[in-house]
This record gives C-alpha cells, sequence and structure tokens, in this order.
C-alpha cells in the first residue's frame, strides 16, 4: 500500500516537473525493438515460438537547475508460450532533481553504489539483465573536500527481464542509507563512512515460521583511500560489518577488501585481496530468476567474463603485472589469481587462475591472451576432486582499411568436467564465439557470428547469426540481427545467469530527437 | 494509453527545439575523479568540452581516446577541454588506474561509480560514446561508437564550434 502511495506521488511530482521543463529543454530517445523467437533447440520447452514488441521511450527535461526524466515500458507478446511472459506498460522509472550549488534533491528512481559495491551496488547493467532502482528520495551534498548523502526509498527493479523475456514482479525492498566521506587536506587519505539498512519486503517464511520480529538487515563501513603514497603507490581499504536479522536468528557478516597500485619504472602492478565471511545483501525472491535478489556485487578479482561462483564467503588476492615490451606499442601482462570459496566449511572451493597477454598498437590493434582455470573441492569428502578446468583463449584485432575498419574477435575455451552420474569419467566440451565485423565511419556495419558450445548431447551446438546497422539518420538507427546465438551461463561483470540460446530474428529501432 | 497520449504530448513539446540552433541545455554533470578531486563539467564553460564515455574493457575507446587528444592539441588546450567518464564498475574498476597511467592520459577522468552520468546523457549506456558540450553549457552532439575514420569529421565539428560565439 505505501508502495503504491509512493509511485503515485512520485508519478505526479515527475510528471508536473518534466511538463514545466519541458518548455525549456525536451530529449526524447526511443527503442523499438520487434523480435521473433523460434525455437532454439535448448532442449528447454517453453521458451520458444512467440514475437515480441518493446518500445522503451525516455523523456528527458532539464532547466538551469531541475532536471526530470521518465522512462515508459511498453510490452506486447504474440503466442506467449506461458504466464510468465507478460503484456505490460508502465512508468518504469521516473526522477525529478533538484540542484543548487553543492546540494542536490532527487525523487524518484535513483541508482546507488557505496563503496566497492560489497555493501550496495544498485548499477544497472542491462546485458546482463540486471536494472533495480531505489524508488524514494535522496539529499546530497558534495563539495571538493565533503560529500555526503542520506537515501531511503523501496526497490524498483525493471519488470522485463531482457534475458528470458519473462515478467519481473515488484519487490519493494525498502533500503535506508547514509554515507559520508571527507579528505580534509590534498596530503590526507580520503575517508569515508556509510551505513545501511535493508527490509525484504517478503516475509513470507518468517510468518509462516511464526517469527516474533521481520527480517532485516543492517550494514556499516568505512572506505581509506590514499593516492601517490611516495609517489609510487595507491592504496584503497574498504572495511564492512553486517547484522541480520533472518528469522528471528541473529547473523553477522563481515568484508575487507584493498587494491594497491603500485608503479615502478614501466611496470604497473595491482595487488588485490577480498576477505568475505558470510556477507550478503538479499532482498525478496526474482520472479525470474528463481533467487532472492542480490544488492550487492562484491569485486571478484576475475575478468569480466569469467563465471564466478557464490561471492558470499570467499577469501582471495590476484596480482596483475604490465609493462611494455621491447616498445610501447607492445604491452604485456601476467595475471595470477588464488581464491578459497566458502573457506574451512564442507563445501570448500579452491580456484586458481593463471593467464597472460600481449596488446599491440601499430596503431591498429591487436591483442591476444590466454590461461589457464582450475576450480577443485578443497574441503569435504570430495576433498581434490574437480569442479571443473579449462584453457582458454581470446584474440581480438581491429584494423582500418580505408573509411571501413574490419573488427575480429573470438573467445576460445576448452573445458573439463566430472561426467554427469555415477560413471567417474571426465566429460570434455568446448564453447566459444568468434566475430568478424566490417563497420562503415559508424554509419553501418555487418557482424558475422558463430558460436559453438558442445557441452549438452542432443542440442544446437553450432551457432550462426548476422547482425546489421545502418544509421540512415543522424540520431536514427536501424539494428537487425538474424540466425541462432549461444545461450549457457555467461558472467558479466561479476553477475552470471544463465542466457536462453536464441533463434530467430530482432529489429530495432533506435530514435533521438 | 494514457502513456502514449503523454508521449505525444512531450513529443509535440520537444518539436521546436530539437532544431540545431536551439540546442538541449546540458544537465549537470559532477562526480569525483581518479585523483578524487570533485569534477564539474559546468566549471569548463566557455570551451568546448568533449565527454567521452569508456572503459577498461572497451578496445575502440583506447583509440578513440588518443585522437581526441590530438585534436584537441591542434585546436588548442585553451579553446577544447576532454573530461573522459569511466563506466567500470566494481569488478573492473581496480584495471582503471593502470591504464590511465600506461596510456599517460592527463584530461580529468571522473568515475561514473554508480552509472548517474551515463543515464544523463549517453542514451545507450555504451562505450565508447562521445558528447560535446558547446561553449554556452549546450549539447552540440552526441555519437556512440568510434571508428579511427570519424577522426576528421569529429576535427570538423569541433573547429567549428570552437570558433562559435
Amino acid at each position: 500500500m505505501t508502495h503504491k502511495k509512493n509511485t503515485k506521488a512520485i508519478k505526479l511530482v515527475t510528471m508536473i516537473m518534466l511538463t514545466s521543463v519541458a518548455q525549456a529543454q525536451v530529449t526524447i530517445n526511443q527503442k523499438l525493438t520487434a523480435s521473433i523467437y523460434s525455437d532454439n533447440k535448448n532442449g528447454v520447452e517453453g521458451d520458444d515460438g512467440y514475437k515480441l514488441i518493446e518500445e522503451r521511450l525516455e523523456i528527458r527535461g532539464n532547466g538551469q537547475n531541475i532536471e526530470a526524466y521518465a522512462r515508459i515500458d511498453l510490452t506486447k507478446f504474440i503466442d506467449a508460450p506461458s504466464s510468465d511472459y507478460r503484456d505490460d506498460e508502465r512508468l518504469e522509472r521516473l526522477l525529478t532533481s533538484y540542484h543548487l550549488g553543492d546540494w542536490r534533491i532527487d525523487i524518484g528512481d535513483i541508482h546507488l553504489e557505496m563503496g566497492r559495491g560489497i555493501a550496495l551496488s544498485l548499477k544497472p547493467i542491462e546485458s546482463a539483465g540486471v536494472d533495480t532502482a531505489l524508488r524514494g528520495g535522496q539529499m546530497a551534498y558534495q563539495s571538493k573536500k565533503i560529500e555526503f548523502n542520506i537515501f531511503g526509498g523501496e526497490a524498483n527493479p525493471a519488470n522485463l527481464d531482457t534475458l528470458s523475456q519473462k515478467h519481473v514482479v515488484d519487490t519493494p525492498d525498502r533500503i535506508i542509507g547514509i554515507r559520508g566521506q571527507i579528505q580534509a587536506n590534498k596530503a590526507l587519505p580520503t575517508i569515508g563512512i556509510f551505513g545501511i539498512y535493508l527490509k525484504p519486503d517478503d516475509q513470507k517464511l518468517n510468518e509462516l515460521l511464526n517469527a516474533e520480529k521481520e527480517d532485516q538487515n543492517i550494514t556499516t563501513g568505512i572506505t581509506i583511500q590514499a593516492r601517490e603514497i611516495l609517489n609510487t603507490f595507491d592504496i584503497y581499504i574498504e572495511g564492512d560489518y553486517q547484522k541480520r536479522r533472518l528469522i528471528d536468528q541473529e547473523e553477522t557478516g563481515k568484508a575487507i577488501y584493498s587494491t594497491i597500485d603500485l608503479t615502478i619504472k614501466e611496470t604497473i602492478i595491482l595487488i588485490e585481496g577480498i576477505y568475505l565471511n558470510g556477507f550478503e545483501q538479499r532482498g525478496s525472491p526474482h520472479t525470474a530468476t528463481d533467487t532472492r535478489v542480490s544488492y550487492n556485487r562484491p569485486p571478484t578479482l576475475e575478468r569480466i567474463d569469467q563465471e564466478v561462483l557464490e561471492t558470499r564467503d570467499i577469501l582471495g588476492g590476484r596480482i596483475r603485472l604490465e609493462r611494455p615490451i621491447i616498445s610501447e606499442d607492445y604491452v604485456g601482462h601476467i595475471n595470477g589469481m588464488y581464491r578459497i570459496q566458502s573457506p574451512d566449511s564442507e563445501e570448500e572451493i579452491t580456484q586458481i587462475h593463471g593467464y597472460a597477454g600481449l596488446e599491440i598498437y601499430l596503431p591498429d590493434k591487436l591483442a591476444f591472451s590466454g590461461g589457464y582455470r582450475d576450480e577443485r573441492y578443497s574441503g569435504g569428502a570430495l576433498k581434490g576432486e574437480k569442479l571443473k578446468s579449462m584453457i582458454h583463449g581470446e584474440g581480438d584485432l581491429t584494423v582500418g582499411l580505408e573509411g571501413y575498419e574490419l573488427h575480429a574477435q573470438s573467445t576460445n575455451e576448452l573445458r573439463r568436467r566430472p561426467s554427469d552420474g555415477d560413471s567417474g569419467g571426465e566429460k570434455r566440451y568446448a564453447r566459444g564465439s568468434t566475430l568478424l565485423g566490417l563497420e562503415r565511419g559508424g554509419r553501418m556495419g555487418l557482424t558475422l557470428e558463430y558460436g559453438y558450445d558442445t557441452e549438452k548431447e542432443g542440442v544446437r551446438q553450432h551457432f550462426f547469426a548476422g547482425i546489421a546497422h545502418w544509421k540512415f539518420l543522424e540520431g536514427q538507427k536501424l539494428r537487425l540481427a538474424a540466425g541462432t546465438q549461444r545461450g549457457g551461463v555467461k558472467c558479466i561483470a561479476g553477475i552470471c545467469r544463465e542466457y536462453p540460446a536464441f533463434a530467430g530474428a530482432r529489429f530495432e529501432w533506435l530514435g533521438h530527437f | 494509453m494514457k502513456y502514449t497520449l503523454l508521449a505525444a504530448l512531450l513529443l509535440s513539446l520537444s518539436a521546436p527545439q530539437s532544431r540545431a540552433d536551439e540546442r538541449p541545455l546540458a544537465p549537470e554533470i559532477k562526480g569525483k575523479s581518479t585523483q578524487d578531486e570533485l569534477i564539474n563539467v559546468a566549471d569548463y564553460k566557455g570551451k568546448t568540452t568533449i565527454i567521452l564515455f569508456w572503459a577498461t574493457w572497451c578496445a575502440p575507446c583506447k583509440k578513440a581516446i588518443p585522437e581526441f587528444i590530438k585534436i584537441q592539441e591542434e585546436i588548442g588546450e585553451d579553446k577544447i577541454q576532454i573530461i573522459a567518464i569511466n563506466m567500470d564498475d566494481a569488478q573492473t574498476r581496480s584495471r582503471v588506474k593502470s591504464t590511465i597511467k600506461r596510456n599517460k592520459w592527463k584530461m580529468p577522468i571522473i568515475l561514473d561509480t554508480d552509472g548517474t552520468i551515463a543515464k544523463k546523457i549517453n542514451s545507450t549506456n555504451s562505450a565508447p560514446y562521445t558528447v560535446v558540450i558547446d561553449k554556452q553549457g549546450k549539447i552540440a552532439y552526441s555519437e556512440e561508437g568510434y571508428t579511427s575514420d570519424n577522426a576528421e569529421k569529429w576535427a570538423e565539428r569541433l573547429k567549428k564550434l570552437s570558433t562559435e560565439p
């Protein structure tokens, strides 16, 4: 009820503001997508044979001290395979901001991140299907030496899961927080503190078990950042502590994270370490993924595209060395990562990942890298047994060709894991993709994509797609993708999701007015 | 239906402002830099300002930024200001400083940690993405992507903008 009231009030304020600033300046972005989902032959029933039309309209207006933003999402399914796929139309995002000098007030859907995302991260990553804002308000002060903000509201996820196309039911979990940061003098480190209160909207389990108090989560943290120490290194340290109440049981969580950037002559060294002990920021269940929404996104010590396991209990570190080889146009790097998942438990897993690469700029770019990653149980009854391993290799080439640009990119993984069932054998499989694209001055381009995944038998293993785009007018772009694209677990920025394989065609019109 | 009507109303309101001679006013773009200094794009009013969205994982960005630096050197640093907006999130942010050091970039670089700046002026939330703000603090151009043959086009646009009053 409160959620609906808040939403109505915010809608009203934003609409008034938008209409008033519309007299001054308005920009409009729209994205119309029409997709045909044919049989993706992934062995899963109920995710094929439908068509989807989506329209996203973003309207932004701003005057001298005021900004207003609204996003309208419309979704229309044809032959929807189940009730998980729903027609929808709604004002998905609303925001009104007023700023005066160093002060700022935001009312509506706001995005936030505390520290390095360990305690709270509400930053949208659409390619990973993550887009949750906090619908409420924020008051912020930001000057050269001091900044602080106080915010509160309810979680407002985008209601179309952009990966599965399933409807996401609102999870108005309450989040309230305060953050302050000070750097008294340029020679001194920047020190920040913050506190966050989270109460999940879903308390069904609590009610079912007749718990006396509602579940909640209180998190506090401190960050220290110092630069150019001895003209050699920068350091960042973050410590977080939380107290959670889950079905009347009190739990605690701890987190420590640090990075050191060190420069020794031409060598740049990055050292990163993390310790998370029972640390989580979970809200209500997410209807499209069947898991609880996670409002934090801690660093994973891994590359952006690597699979990561749980981030609740981990201990690990990584080191990266980077330096020019031969000349400044040839930059080599080596990386080593050691990470223990659920340390000192029956489920303890140790991950080791080493890789190296070379980037060449002459002036076209050629980069390649390769490495080995191993994950095995290091605790409990399965101690020593392999979970999975892989050898990976990547290449990236960009060449300018008189008005055109050729881009080739390839990612390949040779994987091993224990066979399914009790046979005791080992399953070897490969997955990867290669893209070859030709671009003309940003106006038009054609990309051909080949993907493969040999893990599962009896499903499509080879995928071919073509993607074309054409900027037919300034600010107006058409994009057409057709064919098949591989699915499976894909990870972007530490968020791993099961992507459904795609077969069909997708047409997009992106317009900026 | 009500949203469609609202959109139509706003479209009709917006139509006159879309003309080139009535560029939209840039919103407030403000944030902490990699050096932990507060950067406010409004402070560069009077100069043509290039806002470049980039990330450590974005290969074309590493090509685009040096070319914009070259254009800035040609036209003059007193006329053109480059401000880079980094889009890395927690997982890859640890690589931002080494990338800056490796490439010897000297321009102010704002860390858009929560994506607020991207939401305001990077309509596709992509990198590279270039926004050019004229001397009056209005958005003259915004464009997604970058290829090497774009350099000439950008040089022409920026030269023209830098001669505007």
